[in-house]
């Protein structure tokens, strides 16, 4: 059997696959921060005493976990608009793929939390610093630095995942070379330059994050 | 504070303490570890939440408030504050890594007493040379030693102006011959501001020197107290009189 590669019809399509990875890129990004912000929240929340504010937390968390990725995102975008909530594909998609890391996220906020040293809360109480502060001045700048390396791996993670938006009519890297290879008939080229492209990025991303981590070894 | 009781896993830390401190007063507690002394500080600081009786500061109720005769708990807000008329140097220091020696002593009175960043930064620089650390100031707690750490810490305590500073066994984490320093800072700052002072210490000769008046607690109890030279000098009671012999003999 010869493989047939065509070239020529590699370079026709690439510009469109690229232009499909930026698109990628961006709701990594965008969902990347909605993960953080939520994940930091919840984080804070599943830490307060409270439980009718730490409770609703910890069962969102265990909703969101034990649900496939893949079924919230149908829910989102074809169940929610019955229910009078409706949304874009593009932004469905970065809202739900950034609560579902928010959960990940979250576990990795509560533990650089919990790293923190006793001391350095009772010394905020020492000196009357208002709650907000202390979060702001005291204990994050301190927790999330030890913290880089587990959430920049769960941004590739994330990066991976959003060919699952596809399913949802998002036209990212996936959804775009099916769409060309649908009416080309030529499978080959398109999905191996898919693979690539990913590969390319995430290799060179997870390689900086080894390097992070070595480095906050060291200090 | 007032019948001030305090428990841990059911056995109680400190039994129905009642205490006062004059205003300048300087107050050392002595006794063995387990004793209860330093949870007083805590109690006092609101590190812990006493189980029963209530601690007033100049009057204020701390944390806490009176409803039809009965003290309930939780009182937010006046909690903040009561409580930064109280000031605190730890065992560990507990500085913020993370910031300069300048930021350190900075941070309370630009969050919590809202001034203005160019007071905080007089102040900051004034307490700063009241300790001989001005060269210091832009270094971080990490290149420090423990004994200028510790001197940073009660700059940092001393920038909130309170009208109590709380000392836990402030040179317990010290090398011995960094005790003197800290000891001597303490003496000039007992002696030039009229600021009360609740010292949880081992260190019997600064006790002696420094004390208006010295408890000596076991078990959660005040067990003798009075000037230092009768407590330290002459105890009347025995667990007193074993405990300082056991200090002595070290």
């Amino acid at each position: 059997m010869s493989i047939d590669w065509d070239w020529a019809y590699v370079f026709e399509i690439l510009p469109e696959l690229l232009r499909a990875t930026l698109i990628t890129i961006r709701i990594s990004l965008l969902g990347f921060a909605v993960a953080l912000v939520a994940g930091l929240l919840i984080a804070m929340a599943r830490m307060n005493r409270n439980w009718v504010i730490s409770q609703p937390a910890l069962f969102f968390v265990e909703f969101v976990r034990l649900t496939p990725l893949l079924v919230q995102l149908f829910f989102a975008f074809y169940v929610l608009p019955v229910l009078g909530v409706s949304l874009p594909a593009e932004p469905t998609g970065v809202v739900v793929i950034g609560l579902h890391y928010a959960t990940y996220a979250s576990e990795v906020f509560r533990s650089g939390i919990r790293a923190v040293a006793t001391g350095q809360w009772e010394a905020s109480i020492a000196l009357s610093l208002p709650t907000f502060a202390v979060w702001r001045r005291v204990i994050l700048p301190q927790a999330i630095r030890p913290m880089i390396p587990a959430l920049g791996n769960y941004l590739i993670q994330m990066f991976k995942d959003v060919p699952l938006l596809s399913t949802i009519t998002v036209y990212e890297l996936l959804g775009t070379a099916n769409l060309i290879a649908g009416s080309s008939f030529r499978y080959l080229e398109t999905l191996t330059l898919v693979g690539l492209i990913f590969l390319l990025l995430s290799y060179p991303s997870s390689l900086l994050i080894r390097y992070l981590e070595i480095r906050l070894e060291k200090s | 504070m007032k019948q001030v009781r305090k428990e841990f896993g059911g056995h109680a830390v400190v039994k129905s303490m009642d205490l006062t401190v004059a205003s300048g007063e300087k107050l050392v507690i002595i006794g063995p570890s387990g004793s209860g002394k330093t949870t007083i500080l805590r109690l006092i600081m609101t590190l812990e939440t006493p189980d029963n009786g209530y601690i007033e500061i100049d009057g204020e109720l701390l944390g806490c408030a009176w409803d039809s005769g009965r003290i309930t708990k939780n009182n937010n807000k006046n909690l903040r504050a009561v409580r930064s008329k109280v000031g605190m140097v730890f065992q560990h220091f507990n500085l913020f890594p993370h910031m300069s020696v300048l930021d350190n002593i900075m941070e309370a009175p630009t969050r919590s007493l809202r001034m203005s960043k160019e007071e905080a930064r007089e102040r900051a620089i004034g307490l700063l040379q009241r300790i001989d650390m001005v060269g210091k100031a832009s270094s971080y707690p990490g290149q420090l030693s423990g004994g200028q750490q510790q001197r940073v810490a009660i700059a940092r305590a001393l920038a909130m102006r309170p009208s109590v500073m709380l000392f836990d066994e402030v040179t317990s984490a010290l090398d011995p011959e960094k005790v003197g320093e800290i000891l001597q800072t303490i003496r000039e700052l007992a002696a030039e501001v009229n600021m009360a002072m609740v010292i949880v210490t081992h260190e019997m000769g600064f006790a002696r020197n420094i004390a208006d008046r010295v408890i000596f607690m076991d078990h959660g109890e005040i067990v003798e107290s009075g000037p230092p030279d009768e407590v330290l000098g002459a105890p009347v009671h025995p667990r007193t009189t074993a405990f300082l012999k056991a200090i002595l003999d070290r």
